[in-house]
């Protein structure tokens, strides 16, 4: 029964990411891309750490954190570097 | 016993604020109106699930590092909704 | 038989649904911005099969290394190209696609006539005392195969140079915001000490010196985008950019002149050998991506 649990649970999150794909492929502005980056930031983590809780194993928490991390980095380096002009300020 | 049913209910309840935010997603018609709804939908389904993270174990480092990426996320999150936004009003 | 299904049966189905649709809308996307939105994802599923399959260490660099940090690269590389889809001539198309299938009946006829073999498995385990780490992934990459990471390193490093020589004119993005610049600000001495100790962490359990490097590099992208320099030297840079290469070949040399073999550590100093040398990939990796991203040195 736990595993039906668990199971539910982890393909609840993956939806997620798919209806993030969904919009990325409809979207008609290049915004709604950069949306992805936002949701797959959050539910990448929300995932990472769901393994976290169904296996108790101490790794899965640096994984989260580290994915964190980069994924502000890649949501702001998509902000500046596609939307923008380059060499300016603001 | 008790923790692990709180646990598991807390982690239902942030999937289910997170489909509701990627819900959004897909039906707003706006992309300011997205935003909204990824910036706080979703981190609010974030903390539920670092919250029933948080309760299923009990090494305090665990605790620190969960908070931290709480923290994290929080944090990025509102940096990237607002960089969106303000290059999305500006150039696009 | 590799058929033992798992527990996650529902998990497992969507995976790699998602994954083959990610991949097909990345091929097949009109606009190359979104190819690369969509590549980003595939690394990320990618990642979540690793896991899966239960090999942290190899997760971690896929999410890491490929999807992250591939990403940023994706990103400059768009924006400063002309081409606005990824069309090819139809030969190559077709071509590749022939390439792609023979793998796929190769990878299908040994998925179901291959037996589980544990020869090399426990090989490394009985010798697992006498490398000087405790975690067998680190044992193997940087002891029992050490060359292969030298050469890893020497790699990436000659890849560096061909992208530094190849003279291209890179813009500079980056934001002139308050608000980047101090979370910037704050998160690069947090992003040092967390590289550090997943560089740490892999001796003895999930981690490495690349991950560690790669985490180092997207803090100091991040501190770029903010429009602000590092405040190091130039000669210092260089120094940190060449350690890994350098550092590595010189442990490897200075063994050989003592007597024992080239990358041949002696049983007591194993543990330092293989610390020195993951202290000087980690560094040397991070400046290293950092400079493949930034363009200049």
């Amino acid at each position: 029964m736990m595993d039906f649990v668990y199971g539910l649970l982890l393909f609840l999150l993956m939806l997620n990411l798919l209806l993030g794909l969904v919009r990325v492929f409809r979207g008609p502005e290049l915004v709604d891309s950069m949306m992805a980056s936002l949701l797959l930031g959050t539910g990448g983590t929300a995932l990472l750490l769901a393994f976290f809780k169904i296996t108790k194993e101490a790794y899965y928490i640096n994984l989260a954190l580290g994915f964190a991390l980069l994924a502000g980095v890649v949501g702001v380096a998509f902000a500046i570097i596609i939307l923008g002009k380059s060499k300016d300020g603001i | 016993m008790a923790f692990e049913i709180l646990s598991i209910a807390f982690m239902f309840i942030g999937a289910i604020f997170l489909l509701a935010g990627s819900i959004g997603l897909i039906r707003l018609k706006d992309t300011y109106s997205r935003l909204h709804a990824l910036t706080k939908a979703d981190v609010l389904g974030f903390g539920f699930i670092v919250l029933s993270c948080i309760l299923s174990t009990d090494l305090l480092s665990h605790w620190i590092k969960l908070l931290l990426v709480w923290l994290l996320v929080i944090s990025y999150s509102a940096l990237v909704g607002y960089a969106l936004a303000n290059r999305k009003k500006r150039y696009a | 038989m590799l058929w033992q299904t798992g527990k996650k049966d529902m998990l497992d189905l969507a995976l790699g649904l998602m994954l083959f649709i990610s991949a097909l809308l990345s091929l097949h996307s009109k606009d190359t911005m979104k190819s690369g939105v969509f590549f980003i994802i595939f690394g990320f599923l990618s990642g979540l099969i690793w896991v899966r399959l239960e090999a942290p260490d190899v997760a971690l660099v896929e999410i890491i290394l490929g999807s992250a940090i591939t990403g940023l690269l994706i990103f400059k590389l768009v924006k400063g190209s002309k081409q606005k889809d990824l069309k090819a001539f139809t030969f190559t198309r077709l071509w590749a696609g022939f390439i792609s299938f023979l793998i796929l009946i190769f990878m299908l006829f040994h998925l179901t006539t291959i037996e589980r073999q544990d020869r090399i498995a426990s090989l490394v385990f009985e010798n697992l005392h006498k490398s000087g780490v405790d975690s067998a992934v680190n044992a193997v990459l940087l002891n029992f195969r050490g060359y292969d990471t030298l050469l890893e390193v020497g790699v990436i490093t000659l890849a560096i140079f061909g992208l530094l020589s190849l003279g291209l004119k890179r813009e500079a993005y980056y934001w002139d915001n308050p608000l980047l610049k101090g979370f910037s600000r704050l998160s690069l001495p947090f992003i040092v000490f967390f590289s550090l100790y997943i560089t740490y962490l892999g001796t003895f359990s999930v981690g490495g010196a690349f991950q560690g490097g790669a985490l180092l590099a997207g803090g100091l992208v991040l501190f770029a985008l903010a429009g602000q320099a590092l405040p190091l030297k130039a000669s210092i840079i260089y120094i940190f950019t060449m350690a890994g290469l350098g550092v590595f070949s010189l442990i490897g040399l200075l063994y050989a002149l003592l007597g024992y073999g080239f990358l041949t550590y002696p049983l007591e100093l194993s543990t330092i050998s293989i610390m020195i040398i993951e202290l000087s990939i980690w560094i040397s990796t991070a400046f290293l991506l950092y400079t493949a991203y930034s363009g200049k040195l």
